[in-house]
C-alpha cells in the first residue's frame, strides 16, 4: 500500500482529520486524530510554520521545522500506530513525516497510595510511558541507563520498555527478559499485572516472580543494583526482575534511616510475616493437640474461654480468618467515604458481638486479629496475598495433624521456595544457595562503608 | 498423570487420617495435682485434682464462686486402674501434662516401697520428669482440700512454696520425680520435702527420709532441724542466721546469708574414714537489736562471727546426728565425697557404706564472714 492509498483511506475515516495545505508546487497533507492530539500544538508548531514558510530555495517540509523532531516513516503499519499514539503525520509526495503532538490526558504525578514511605522521594508513576521514563531519569541521570522499546503480544497493542543500567545488569538476565517478552502470545494485555503474569514461568506458584512498584526512586535503586525494569504503556506499575524473597521485604525507609533502628524494624517485619502465616495455625495445634506445651495458667484460662464455644477450634479459626479476609476485601471495594463503616461494623460484629454471644472465644479473636495486623506490615502486596493464602494452608495442616502437620507443611513450602526461580535467579538467594558474604542486606541492614572525612 | 496421582495422595492423606489425635483443650481434664495415700480398707487411695476452668475467677467477675478444683478420689490396687476409674465420674479424661505436684503420705510410704509406686510415672511419657514430689504426715485429703489464699489450687500452692528455698533454709529444695527415680536406681537414701496443714494453711514443714535400701519411709526431719541439710547438700543460696542474746552479749542479731559454699574432704587413716566439712558463708548484718554496737570500729564483728560459726556447726551436727545415729542412713549424699576422694577405698567398701557412714568421724568447720552492715547505723559516735 503506498502513500496515496493510505491517504484516500484516511480521508474516509471519520476519526482522522486531513488538512490539505498548498505548498509551492504540491500539496502537503496533514493528518491527525483530533480526539487525542493537542490542537494548539498543531496550530502553533505545524500549521503556522507550514503556512508561513516561504523560502523559495528550500521547499521541503523537513526544513520548515527547526525544533520539532521529525521522524520519517516508511511502513503503513507504523503510520497507523503513530496516528493512534497522537502523532501528526505530514504527507509530502511519497514521504511521510511524523511529529509528536500528543494530547492524551494523564493525571498529575502524585504519591502512590499503595506504597507508603516516611522519608524519601514522593513521586509516583502515572499512566504515560514517556512521562514514566522522564520520572525515572529524574532519579537516575546516567548515560549508562539504557532503554529498549518492545511491543508485546501478537497484535502488538501493548508497548513495553525495558530499562537497565549497562554493565550492571547481567547479560543473561537481559536475554531472558527479552526472550520472555517475545514469547508472549496473548492479543491484548491491558495492565502491568497482566503483563507480570504473562512473563511468569511458575504459574502455579503463589509467590510473585516480578516485583511491582509505582515509585521511580525504587526503580532507580533496583536498576543500580543490576535489575531490569519493565515499563508498560498505560500502567503506573513498573515491573522489576528478578525478585528474591529477601528483596520483597526491603523498603526505602530501611536505607533512609540509621542502620541500627532500620535493622531492628526490618527484623520485626520478618517476625511479623512469620506470625502472620503461622500464628493462627500454631494456636490451633497447641490447643487441639499439644496442651502440654502451653504454660499451665494459660492452658487453664484458654480452657475457660473456650468453654461453651459450640464449634471446634479449627472451624472457629477458619471462620474468623474468612471474616477478616471478607472485611479486607470489602474495605478495598467500597468507595472512600463509606470505607470506615466496614471497620466499625467489623469491630462490633467480630470483636464484641461474637464473643458476647459465645460463638467464638476471645483468645481466638486476639490471635486472628494479631495475625491480620502482622500481615499489614508486609511491604509487597503480592507477597502479602501469597502469605495470606499460605496461612490458610497452614491452618488446614495444623488442624489435620497438629505441630507435626505444620512442620510437614513448612517442609513443603521450603521445598517449593528453594526450587523457585525468578528469571534464573534462585528465589531464596542468598540463603539458599548459601552466600554468606551477601548477607549484609538481608535480615538486617549493615552500615554503609565509608572513608574520608575527619575523625572527630 | 502425575497430577492425578498427587491429587489422590493428598486426598487419601487427608481423608484417611482425619484429624488425628485431635482433642480440644476444653474437653481435657487438666490435672494439676496427684496425691497417694492408704485408704481405710488398706488399699491404695488416689486423689486427682482436676481444674474446673469455668470456676476460675476473672477480672470482670470477682464474685465468690465454687472452689476452682475438683478432687476425685479412687481406690484400688494399681495406679493405672485407678486413673481409668476416674472416667466413671469425670466426663473429661485426665491429662497429666500440667501436673504440678505429687504428694505421698508417710503412711503409704511406710507400707509400700516408692520404686513400685512411681513406676507408672516414670514409664508413662505423659508425666514430666520435672514434677516435684512431696510428702506429708497428714492425710492427703486434708492438704488437697485446702483453700489457699493466693493460689487457686492446693497442688500448685505446695509447689510454689518449695520454690522459696533461697529465702529460708528450712525449706528444702524441690525434688523432682526424675531425680527421685535416679536416687532409687542408685539405691541412695534421700529426703522428700514435707508439707503439713498448720492452722488451716499449707506449710512447708520439714522433710521425710526415704531409705535407699528399702525405698520406704523411715523418719521425719522436723522443721527446726532442717537447716543443716542445706549446708551438706551445698545448695544454700540465701536465708538468714539468727543469733540470740544467749549467743552474743548484745543481741539478738540476724545475719542475712548472701552466699555459701561447702567443701568436703575425706581422708583415710588406719582403715578409718574421716571427713572434714568446711562451710564458708558470706553474710551481711540484716537486723541488729544491739544499738550500742559501733560498726565503724574495726573488729566489731568478731564476736558475732564466732557465734555464727558455732550456730552453723551446731546445725550441721544436729542433722548429722539424725543421719548417723537415729536413722543410720546417708540421706545427705556424703558418699559421693568418699567416692571422689578415696576411690580405691570406695570400690572395696561401697556395699557396706551405710555401716561405715554411721561410724565415720565428721568434723564440721564453719567460717562466716560479715561483709556488710547496711546503709545506716544509729550509733554515730
Amino acid at each position: 500500500m503506498n502513500v496515496k492509498e493510505f491517504l484516500s483511506q484516511k480521508k474516509n475515516d471519520d476519526c482522522v482529520t486531513v488538512k490539505t495545505i498548498p505548498f509551492d508546487s504540491h500539496n502537503i497533507y496533514v493528518l491527525y486524530m483530533p480526539s487525542i492530539t493537542d490542537m494548539t500544538k498543531i496550530q502553533d508548531s505545524i500549521l503556522a510554520p507550514l503556512l508561513e514558510w516561504n523560502n523559495p530555495e528550500d521547499k521541503t517540509v523537513d526544513h520548515a521545522f527547526s525544533a520539532e523532531p521529525l521522524t520519517i516513516l516508511f511502513k503503513t503499519k507504523d503510520m497507523d500506530s503513530h496516528l493512534l499514539n497522537g502523532y501528526t503525520l505530514m504527507l509530502e509526495n511519497e514521504t511521510v513525516y511524523a511529529v509528536e503532538t500528543c494530547g492524551f490526558h494523564y493525571r498529575a504525578v502524585s504519591e502512590p497510595v499503595s506504597e507508603m514511605t516516611l522519608r524519601g522521594a514522593r513521586d509516583g508513576f502515572i499512566e504515560s510511558l514517556e512521562e514514566n521514563i522522564k520520572l525515572l531519569r529524574v532519579h537516575l541521570r546516567s548515560t549508562h541507563l539504557k532503554f529498549e522499546h518492545l511491543s508485546l503480544g501478537l497484535k502488538a497493542f501493548t508497548h513495553v520498555t525495558i530499562a537497565y543500567v549497562e554493565d550492571e545488569a547481567n547479560e543473561k538476565l537481559l536475554e531472558e527478559v527479552r526472550k520472555r517478552i517475545k514469547a508472549v502470545k496473548e492479543d491484548y494485555l491491558p495492565d502491568g499485572g497482566v503483563v507480570e503474569q504473562s512473563l511468569e514461568k511458575n504459574t502455579f506458584s503463589l509467590f510473585p516472580e516480578l516485583q511491582e512498584t509505582e515509585r521511580p526512586a525504587k526503580v532507580a535503586n533496583a536498576l543500580a543494583e543490576g535489575k531490569v525494569a519493565i515499563f508498560v504503556e498505560g500502567s503506573p506499575s513498573v515491573l522489576l526482575a528478578p525478585v528474591t524473597l529477601n528483596s520483597l521485604f526491603q523498603t526505602s525507609d530501611d536505607y533512609n534511616f540509621k542502620w541500627i533502628p532500620a535493622s531492628l524494624i526490618r527484623l520485626m517485619r520478618f517476625a511479623a510475616a512469620f506470625l502472620a502465616v503461622m500464628l493462627p495455625s500454631i494456636y490451633i495445634s497447641l490447643i487441639s493437640f499439644h496442651h502440654g506445651l502451653i504454660p499451665t495458667d494459660l492452658a487453664i484460662s484458654i480452657s475457660k474461654t473456650r468453654e461453651g464455644v459450640p464449634i471446634p477450634s479449627f472451624m472457629e479459626a477458619f471462620i474468623m480468618q474468612m471474616t477478616i479476609e471478607i472485611l479486607r476485601e470489602a474495605g478495598i471495594r467500597l468507595p472512600k467515604p463509606i470505607g470506615p463503616a466496614v471497620s466499625i461494623v467489623g469491630a462490633i460484629v467480630i470483636g464484641e458481638a461474637a464473643v458476647t454471644a459465645g460463638i467464638v472465644s476471645p483468645l481466638m479473636i486476639i490471635v486472628v486479629a494479631f495475625a491480620a495486623i502482622c500481615s499489614f506490615t508486609i511491604v509487597d502486596y503480592s507477597l502479602s496475598l501469597a502469605l495470606r493464602a499460605v496461612s490458610f494452608v497452614m491452618l488446614f495442616a495444623a488442624a489435620m495433624l497438629g505441630i507435626y502437620g505444620l512442620i510437614l507443611a513448612v517442609f513443603i513450602l521450603s521445598i517449593h521456595l528453594i526450587r523457585l526461580n525468578s528469571f534464573t535467579v534462585p528465589y531464596l538467594e542468598p540463603f539458599a544457595p548459601y552466600y554468606p558474604s551477601r548477607w549484609k542486606d538481608t535480615l538486617i541492614r549493615l552500615r554503609f562503608d565509608k572513608e574520608g572525612g575527619s575523625d572527630e | 498423570m502425575t497430577l492425578k496421582y498427587f491429587f489422590c495422595l493428598v486426598c487419601s492423606a487427608v481423608l484417611l487420617s482425619g484429624c488425628w489425635d485431635i482433642k480440644e483443650i476444653e474437653d481435657v481434664g487438666i490435672v494439676t495435682g496427684l496425691a497417694l495415700d492408704v485408704s481405710e480398707e488398706e488399699q491404695l487411695l488416689m486423689i486427682n485434682q482436676y481444674v474446673k476452668p469455668g470456676q476460675i475467677p476473672t477480672q470482670q467477675d470477682s464474685s465468690q464462686q465454687d472452689s476452682p478444683y475438683q478432687n476425685l478420689e479412687s481406690t484400688g490396687t494399681t495406679l493405672f486402674e485407678m486413673i481409668r476409674e476416674n472416667s466413671l465420674e469425670s466426663n473429661r479424661p485426665p491429662n497429666y501434662t500440667h501436673l504440678k505436684s505429687i504428694l505421698f503420705s508417710t503412711k503409704l510410704l511406710e507400707k509400700e516401697p516408692l520404686n513400685q509406686l512411681i513406676d507408672l510415672y516414670i514409664r508413662d511419657h505423659e508425666f514430666r520428669r520435672t514434677v516435684p514430689v512431696f510428702i506429708t504426715m497428714d492425710p492427703v485429703q486434708k492438704i488437697f482440700n485446702a483453700q489457699p489464699e493466693k493460689e487457686l489450687f492446693p497442688s500448685i500452692q505446695i509447689k510454689e512454696l518449695s520454690e522459696n528455698y533461697h529465702k529460708n533454709n528450712t525449706n528444702p529444695k524441690n525434688l523432682t520425680i526424675g531425680d527421685m527415680s535416679q536416687y532409687i536406681s542408685e539405691r541412695k537414701s534421700f529426703i522428700i520435702p514435707g508439707m503439713a496443714m498448720i492452722n488451716g494453711n499449707i506449710k512447708s514443714y520439714g522433710a521425710g527420709v526415704i531409705s535407699g535400701e528399702t525405698s520406704q519411709y523411715i523418719g521425719w526431719i522436723p522443721l527446726e532441724k532442717m537447716e543443716g541439710i542445706r549446708y551438706l547438700h551445698n545448695n544454700v543460696e540465701g536465708g538468714y542466721l539468727y543469733l540470740s542474746e544467749k549467743d552474743i552479749t548484745d543481741g539478738p542479731v540476724v545475719l542475712e546469708i548472701k552466699g555459701a559454699n561447702s567443701k568436703f574432704d575425706v581422708s583415710l587413716s588406719d582403715g578409718n574414714l574421716s571427713m572434714r566439712v568446711d562451710v564458708e558463708v558470706t553474710t551481711s548484718l540484716g537486723e541488729d537489736w544491739g544499738v550500742d554496737r559501733n560498726v565503724f570500729k574495726t573488729g566489731w564483728e568478731k564476736e558475732i562471727k564466732k557465734a555464727a560459726d558455732k550456730d552453723i556447726e551446731d546445725k550441721v551436727d544436729v542433722i548429722l546426728q539424725i543421719a548417723q545415729k537415729e536413722l543410720k542412713t546417708d540421706f545427705a549424699h556424703l558418699s559421693q565425697w568418699a567416692r571422689i576422694h578415696q576411690p580405691d577405698y570406695w570400690k572395696k567398701h561401697k556395699e557396706e557404706w551405710d555401716e561405715i557412714f554411721t561410724q565415720m568421724d565428721i568434723d564440721v568447720q564453719a567460717d562466716v564472714s560479715i561483709k556488710d552492715f547496711g546503709t545506716q547505723n544509729f550509733n554515730m559516735e
